[in-house]
């Protein structure tokens, strides 16, 4: 890896850039931060100046059942789908990263990354098309499938780079010492790829608990959140209850990715980096 | 093999209904009964309808800006963090990204907030006395939807184009200054032209789906605002002519897809004659 | 040592990848306790005959029998055989003691069994208290040990060990070629060891198998190798070889008289391998250090050259000497205190009994 030298710019020059450099993460975080903000005003208008402290619209969203329910619709198909994807996902990315000159990896590699490079509304409608036609019914199900869709490149993602330092004489000692497939993949692989794992459960679950696309169009009675909150946008007298839920969703969201980037670093540069230095 | 499963079903979730989409696109609806005769007419509809094509431009005018606007903002601090970062790399990236992994729904509300009539930058303007009405001319309308995917669309920007100034072999710079070569020289034939992958891909990635884009139009856009996404979404909607709304998102996603080859094609050839 | 000589039966095996067979109706025989090397440049298959004892990849045509058992399509896990990778490939996940104790248990021994097994490995690699510590903390050389203790404590027929010493440096790979053989001495199970360094075969080895595009050239212990090459193949590979062009004018009594351009009449050995008539081209190969080098002209055949070049290394010295007619130099190592200089006009001659004889 080789480590970067700084260009040589005059010193001005290197200001003026860490200068556009703070304005434009704050550029990025202050519009999602006006959320959590405003979600402790007093006030039902979402406007300066700010008139007080309060807490009640975090309660009146404590309160809210409807908003349990599609809650507890979007958590179900958020576990749902960060397990099936991730599943794949780990096959796919050993069979990527290990059997190298792999027949099609190009195309494996490009047909599971496809959903990235369509646009919501067009895989949204594509799946709704393909469920009527089969003729099942609308349900969180069907979200579900759609958003293993559109996680699986995420999930692959993560566990490539994770298998890719992944010295596979590692398995074949484990079958010379005298362990059979399973216990070679429980007592060695599972274990060094853990923290690739942990993290694309991590990443799907927060690609699959914000979609509102294709949970828009595939939902049928049943919502998920994201859908929910754009219904409750019509109705400007409960914005501060979708601000305070918003807030909410924005921290934890920001904390699960933090969490999952620091997994999945954990042991970068470690267990699976085998590479056999000098003495 | 280990992959079977995870293509089997994507033949499942993604070929079949991208296929059946194709085939929609050729049928006609009447009523409520789908005609299964295949024909143009959806198609001929596409084309023909001045409406749709003046939407179609529109869309991909907006996503241009965003695409060019994204990225435009996106290098300078792509190129921060690779040349003049040295221990905290990991630290500004996580930064960086962590908004992008939040709900992007709710940061299209956010600007909704910011942008609105009673919103968050005219009241704080009118609070601290720099102007005595609401500005009008903030939402409901393309510019609104411009900054608003500007700013949802960043992270989609800045890895692309971070990974590929960070791969530049750092002596390849010392060997230009070494022949002669000024900061501004070295940026322009040597920084520049290595990073056009990044920048592409940066592209690419912002172009294709912006195009696409529901929630942001239908939140901040108003009536001027609307994109091809809308018309796509009310054919499944209240008008009911699936037929039809699959011509137009295939249409335009072949179109889309056009120009973006096109783009990446010139961009290629008016970088290589930078010597 | 009692070697009963067909411990490993390796019976015309073939293995193909596509069109090119990577070894190619390979047969060897190898005995119960011997140091046994394949030794030959990248590509020759002796990896892939390696990992075919092992388990890891399996013939298309022949057989392969450890001990009177066909393994041959036995999976590595139901072999008796164990293998110290390329790689090492400690797991990274794992302390030393676990990764020594990693193939106990499928063994069932106690957890007293375990331990003593574990601590007498240790003590073997000389790592003694190394017990908690993980691969990124040990050195390349230490983690050879502990693959090669990982493997010995299950107490294997046959230890397979592919091309272990390439990652350490000169000095480290020298103290660890001697070891290895202690250890193989003091454990008397068979080694077999795949290498392209013919220093290190030759020197470790009972006996080398010498390997290329997939088929074995001779197999020998290492003085012979050395000394009787039966073909060019091989008498280049090992060492440096000078070859001389020339044809054969009479043969009586073992001996050839062979006429070449270089120096004349010679008088060579002739090898067991091959048959020779009278009038046939061969190649005459004497190694560089069995050559001698004078100023005036001695009483034996010889030829008037000039030294190229002449580099000191210590304990010996590698001059290069042109003589007419010949394109490629001659090498020659003399041991001599003799100052050689380029330029200097010199006769080449040989000990008695160097010449060898090669099929061209």
């Amino acid at each position: 890896m080789l480590s970067p030298e700084r260009v040589e710019g005059s010193k001005h020059e290197g200001r003026g850039l860490t200068v556009y450099a703070v304005a434009y993460l704050a550029f990025l975080y202050i519009p999602v931060l006006l959320l959590p903000l405003f979600s402790f005003n007093d006030s039902v208008f979402i406007a300066f100046p700010l008139r007080g402290f309060t807490t009640k619209w975090y309660a009146a969203m404590a309160a809210d059942t409807e908003m349990h329910a599609a809650l507890w619709n979007t958590l179900k198909v958020g576990t749902a789908a960060s397990l099936l994807s991730t599943i794949l996902g780990l096959l796919a990315a050993k069979a990527l990263t290990q059997a190298a000159p792999l027949p099609g990896r190009g195309f494996v590699l490009g047909f599971s990354n496809l959903s990235l490079f369509i646009p919501e509304i067009v895989i949204g409608i594509a799946l709704l098309i393909l469920i009527t036609t089969v003729g099942v019914p609308l349900s969180l199900t069907s979200v579900g499938i759609g958003h293993v869709l559109i996680c699986l490149p995420f999930a692959i993602l993560v566990l490539m780079s994770r298998f890719e330092g992944f010295d596979t004489s590692l398995e074949e000692a484990s079958r010379d010492l005298g362990e059979n497939a399973w216990m070679t993949f429980w007592r060695v692989t599972f274990p060094i790829v853990l923290p690739g794992i942990i993290a694309s459960l991590l990443l799907t679950f927060i690609v699959s608990f914000d979609d509102f696309m294709i949970a828009f169009f595939l939902c049928g009675t049943d919502t998920t959140l994201p859908v929910y909150i754009f219904g409750e946008l019509r109705f400007p007298y409960k914005l501060p209850n979708v601000l305070a839920l918003g807030a909410a969703i924005l921290i934890a969201s920001a904390v699960l990715v933090a969490l999952a980037e620091w997994v999945r670093r954990l042991g970068a540069e470690g267990p699976a980096r085998n590479r056999v230095i000098g003495a | 093999m280990l992959a079977l499963p995870a293509m089997i079903f994507l033949v499942f979730a993604l070929a079949a209904p991208m296929g059946l989409l194709l085939i929609y696109s050729f049928l006609t609806e009447n009523g409520f009964v789908i005609d299964a005769h295949m024909t143009l007419a959806q198609y001929a509809n596409v084309f023909t309808r001045e409406g749709y094509r003046t939407l179609f431009l529109r869309s991909v005018a907006i996503s241009s800006v965003v695409t060019l606007v994204t990225v435009g903002l996106a290098y300078p601090i792509a190129y921060f963090v690779a040349f003049r970062v040295q221990r905290a790399k990991f630290t500004w990236l996580l930064l960086l990204t962590i908004p992008f992994w939040t709900s992007y729904l709710l940061r299209v509300f956010a600007w909704k907030v910011i942008l609105g009539f009673n919103g968050a930058i005219n009241s704080g303007l009118i609070s601290l006395g720099l102007i005595s009405k609401p500005l009008e001319f903030l939402l409901y309308n393309p510019t609104a939807v411009v900054v608003t995917l500007a700013h949802a669309y960043a992270a989609f920007a800045i890895l692309p184009i971070y990974v590929s100034l960070e791969k530049i072999d750092r002596s390849l710079l010392e060997a230009a200054a070494d022949l002669g070569d000024g900061p501004f020289r070295r940026f322009l034939r040597v920084t520049l032209p290595l990073s056009l992958p990044g920048i592409l891909g940066a592209a690419v990635l912002i172009f294709v789906p912006t195009t696409g884009d529901y929630v942001t139009p239908t939140l901040v856009g108003g009536s001027d605002g609307v994109m091809i996404a809308n018309l796509i979404q009310v054919q499944f909607g209240r008008v009911n002519n699936w037929p039809l709304g699959a011509a137009l998102a295939i249409s335009s996603m072949a179109a889309v897809g056009i120009i973006a080859v096109a783009f990446i094609q010139a961009a290629r050839l008016s970088v290589a004659r930078i010597k | 040592m009692d070697r009963s000589a067909d411990f490993i039966r390796i019976d015309n095996v073939t293995k193909r990848y596509g069109m090119t067979a990577a070894v190619d109706g390979v047969s060897l025989r190898i005995g119960r306790g011997e140091f046994f090397s394949l030794l030959g440049p990248s590509g020759c298959g002796k990896t892939t005959l390696l990992r075919m004892i092992g388990g890891f990849a399996f013939p298309d045509e022949g057989a392969i029998a450890l001990d009177g058992e066909d393994i041959t399509s036995l999976p590595p896990n139901r072999r008796p055989t164990n293998m110290v990778f390329q790689s090492y490939a400690i797991f990274p996940h794992l302390n030393v003691r676990d990764n020594i104790a990693y193939g106990l248990r499928v063994e069932r021994l106690t957890a007293a069994e375990r331990h003593t097994r574990v601590e007498e490995a240790l003590a073997m690699i000389r790592l003694s208290g190394y017990d908690d510590r993980r691969a990124q903390q040990l050195s390349g050389g230490e983690r050879q040990r502990v693959a090669l203790a990982r493997a010995l404590v299950k107490r294997p027929k046959v230890l397979l060990l592919d091309e272990p010493l390439g990652a350490l440096d000169k000095r480290l790979r020298e103290a660890m070629q001697i070891e290895l053989r202690q250890i193989q001495r003091d454990v008397g199970i068979t080694f077999i060891f795949v290498t392209h360094d013919q220093e290190e075969a030759l020197s470790m080895s009972d006996r080398v198998a010498v390997m290329e595009k997939g088929r074995v050239f001779q197999v020998a212990d290492p003085k012979t190798l050395y000394e009787k090459p039966v073909s060019r193949a091989v008498a280049d590979f090992i060492g440096t070889m000078n070859f001389f062009e020339g044809r054969i004018v009479s043969i009586s009594g073992g001996k050839a008289m062979v006429e070449t351009e270089a120096f004349g009449r010679m008088e060579a050995q002739l090898n067991d391998g091959g048959s020779f008539s009278t009038g046939a081209r061969v190649l005459i190969a004497i190694r560089p250090e069995k050559l001698l080098l004078s100023r005036e002209q001695p009483n034996t055949p010889s030829a008037r050259g000039q030294i190229l070049a002449a580099s000191y290394l210590g304990d010996r010295s590698q001059i290069q000497v042109r003589i007419p007619g010949r394109e490629a130099p001659i090498a020659v190592v003399a041991q001599t205190a003799m100052a050689f200089h380029s330029g200097d006009t010199v006769h080449v001659s040989w000990t008695p009994g160097a010449p060898l004889l090669l099929a061209e």
